[in-house]
């Protein structure tokens, strides 16, 4: 059963490739394939490591996924973009009653190569570097201050998706916006984050030595759903 | 049909697992409420949070540039009970495990050693096999007995003996005969010579109507049982106190015990004699005498005056001190200039003391203001010569002894109740040195395991202090939040950090040089008990 399902995405491509190297090749997809492209979505991460328990009473990590990107190259069926994403989520909770709050800013960019199947179907593939800021905040009720840190660490997503255009012109020349709804799914890498959580406020207790709550290492599997705007 | 249900439970399990990965909850842990930490212990070179909802001990040591490291143990489910050793090296932890045991794997009571170095660590671990609630430790450090047991069916006179610096030792129970009772407080002697075979401690066992002797060198020997008189209401008498005196070091037959009886004009003495000559495997024989010392005493000791060995009793109702012959049992009454309750040996710490005979420290309690010093050297005859009173305009209620060096041996810290002074008396010089404490009143007094200052404080305040005992200076202190306890304990790579423990949040600590306190010079320390978390 599980290499039914692993093996499926890849039968896709060799049936999509054996079809647009037949079907494609005389009807170019135009703008079907060259384009701008801005994206709002839903990434959701599951992120096992104990660093996000005081933050957080699941492992699912939820984020507003925004995205802007370019077709750079394009041959036949396959194409090359440069995307960029800003991804923001946060998650509220308590340890042991001290409230905990933890905002995860999350900047990526890098090549996503495409494959249209049809003129409005592609699957695509991306790995997109970047780096990660988790700002973390805890209400502690001894120096009756919020304890902070926040901390910018290298990240890196890969992932494998496939999007549909849901409102699209059949013209490969027209350049009426096209909207596009996307899934994909992968592995977000993020390097580790020291919890190490200190007072800022002036109206606390002087020289408070920071709080060690270990390390955070936002990584995990993820898959993201998006809607995505070409023109 | 197997298959099928291998096939169903292959299902169910994926789906668990599918939905363990999609939720993927966090410990209980993080969730356990903190509460408020009641419980909180000075050792050596480190301070023990007990944190009850998570079955743990923090132990916090001290580190350069006022650091504080924190590490957990797990201790035994329920802690019922913790003690400090008089070393203050090892923390006794007790605990009930899970009751009532449903499963094989539940966990059983436990007695669990920590040492409270600057590098703690669990010392040993002893499974119980049956719930108990009460702890006693060895001033001598070398037995801890666990009683007051709980559960269905109890045997509240159960102890449970654990030799703590014998490794392997196997926790060994007793039970004491006794008509009714059950133990109420349990004292060790000091090494006691004996007639036959080698000098013995006992562990003394008092119930609400009577006392018990367990031989800790020969435990196999059955406790004996000591059946108190009745008063004179016709009630069963109740042990209130106990004094032991090994007698002449020469002598084996002299070892005494003796027990103040709970207003009772009557003092018991046992006298561990030799045994009769056909039973020469008995190292004593137990003969047990009255004594009635002319009202009811608040206070027994034994002393040595210039007559030889005798059993002090104070009277305050009539402001006399009885002095029991115990070889005789002839007793004579010193009258004293007040109603002095509370008595302790101080003649090592005198100047001058007596050539023969004790020196005693004598208070009122709560029944007047002053002390006093009484010189057993003469008894009879010239009693005021022999007391020496003085006034404090406080009623002292608490005498703390003050270890270390010789410079500050010789001082103990004089405190009252619901005022706002405490005292530092030196004995050498038999003088008292007011400290007062202006506006604060309840003040505690903790004087540190070295025995160079004493650190007073309110639980609940952000005042404290710290008296050098050397040289008697103060310094006061306030800090930014207020103290539940203070503890000056050692630090890593040397010197000495005090400790103050805040019962706020999760559980914080601002620390200082305790060697020269200054609130400019602090760290404030939060989230004791949120790290570690599993």
């Amino acid at each position: 059963m599980k290499t039914r399902l692993v093996s499926a995405p890849v039968a896709v491509f060799l049936a999509s490739a054996l079809y647009g190297s037949a079907g494609h090749a005389a009807k170019p997809l135009g703008t079907h394939q060259s384009f701008w492209n801005t994206q709002v979505g839903v990434r959701t991460a599951y992120v096992s490591d104990g660093g996000l328990d005081p933050f957080a009473d699941s492992d699912q990590l939820v984020q507003l996924s925004l995205g802007v990107g370019r077709t750079v190259v394009a041959d036949g069926p396959l194409s090359l973009a440069i995307v960029g994403f800003y991804d923001f989520g946060a998650r509220q909770s308590d340890l042991r009653g001290e409230e905990t709050k933890l905002g995860v800013h999350r900047l990526t960019a890098g090549p996503e190569l495409r494959y249209h199947l049809l003129p409005r179907l592609y699957a695509f593939v991306r790995a997109s570097p970047g780096a990660l800021r988790a700002q973390t905040t805890l209400d502690d009720g001894a120096t009756r201050t919020q304890l902070e840190r926040g901390q910018w660490v290298p990240a890196a997503d890969g992932a494998l998706g496939i999007a549909y255009a849901i409102v699209s012109k059949d013209s490969a020349r027209s350049h009426a916006p096209r909207f596009w709804l996307s899934g994909e799914a992968g592995y977000g890498w993020a390097g580790d984050a020291e919890l190490m959580l200190r007072s800022t406020d002036p109206f606390g207790p002087e020289r408070v030595a920071p709080l060690e709550l270990g390390s955070l290492s936002l990584r995990g599997p993820m898959f993201k759903i998006a809607a995505t705007a070409t023109f | 049909m197997k298959r099928r249900k291998t096939k169903r439970d292959a299902a169910v399990l994926g789906t668990a697992s599918l939905l363990a990965f999609a939720c993927g909850g966090r410990p209980e842990s993080f969730d356990a409420p903190i509460g408020e930490v009641t419980t909180a212990v000075g050792l050596t070179g480190s301070v023990a949070l007990v944190d009850e909802n998570l079955d743990r001990v923090v132990m916090l040591t001290a580190t350069d540039n006022l650091g504080l490291d924190s590490v957990a143990f797990d201790v035994g489910k329920n802690v019922v009970a913790t003690a400090q050793s008089h070393d203050q090296t090892r923390l006794f932890v007790l605990s009930n495990g899970i009751q009532p045991r449903r499963n094989p794997d539940d966990e059983l009571p436990s007695l669990m050693v920590l040492g409270g170095s600057t590098e703690p660590e669990l010392v040993r671990t002893y499974e119980l096999d049956d719930p108990l609630g009460g702890l006693a430790v060895d001033p001598e450090g070398e037995w801890v007995v666990v009683f007051d047991a709980g559960g269905v069916v109890v045997n509240p006179n159960e102890l449970i003996l654990i030799k703590i610096d014998e490794p392997g030792f196997v926790p060994l129970t007793k039970t004491i005969r006794s008509f009714g009772g059950r133990p109420q407080r349990l004292t060790f002697t000091s090494e006691l010579v004996v007639p036959n075979g080698a000098p013995r401690r006992m562990l003394v066992v008092e119930t609400d109507r009577d006392v018990h002797l367990v031989d800790l060198q020969t435990l196999e020997r059955d406790p004996i049982t000591v059946v108190l008189p009745k008063t004179a209401s016709g009630q069963t008498a109740k042990p209130a106190e106990i004094a032991f005196h090994d007698g002449d070091p020469a002598d084996p037959s002299d070892a005494r015990i003796a027990i103040r009886l709970e207003n009772d004009p009557n003092v018991v003495l046992l006298e561990l004699g030799p045994p009769p000559e056909d039973e020469t495997d008995r190292p004593f024989k137990l003969t047990v005498n009255e004594n009635d010392v002319v009202g009811i005493p608040s206070a027994i000791d034994f002393v040595a005056t210039d007559g030889g060995l005798r059993l002090a009793a104070l009277v305050p109702n009539n402001r006399i001190a009885a002095l029991i012959d115990p070889r005789t049992g002839v007793t004579d009454v010193v009258n004293l200039p007040g109603a002095y309750a509370r008595i302790a040996r101080v003649t090592d710490d005198v100047a001058a003391p007596p050539d023969e005979g004790d020196v005693a420290l004598l208070w009122f309690g709560n029944a007047g203001d002053g002390i006093a010093f009484w010189s057993l050297g003469r008894t009879t005859g010239t009693p005021f010569r022999s007391v020496e009173g003085f006034d404090t305009d406080v009623r002292i209620t608490n005498v703390k002894n003050v270890p270390g060096p010789e410079s500050t041996a010789r001082r103990k810290i004089l405190q009252g109740s619901g005022v706002q002074q405490f005292f530092v008396l030196d004995l050498n010089e038999r003088t008292t040195f007011p400290m007062e404490t202006p506006g604060e009143v309840g003040f505690d007094v903790r004087v540190s395991p070295d025995g160079l200052r004493a650190w007073a404080y309110r639980p609940g305040s952000p005042k404290l202090g710290s008296v050098n005992l050397e040289t008697l200076h103060p310094t006061s202190l306030v800090i930014e939040r207020e103290v539940l306890d203070v503890f000056d304990i050692e630090r890593i790579g040397g010197g000495r950090s005090v400790i103050a423990v805040h019962n706020a949040g999760s559980t914080a600590a601002t620390v200082m040089d305790a060697e020269a306190p200054d609130t400019a010079f602090t760290k404030f320390h939060t989230g004791f008990l949120l790290g570690g978390l599993r």
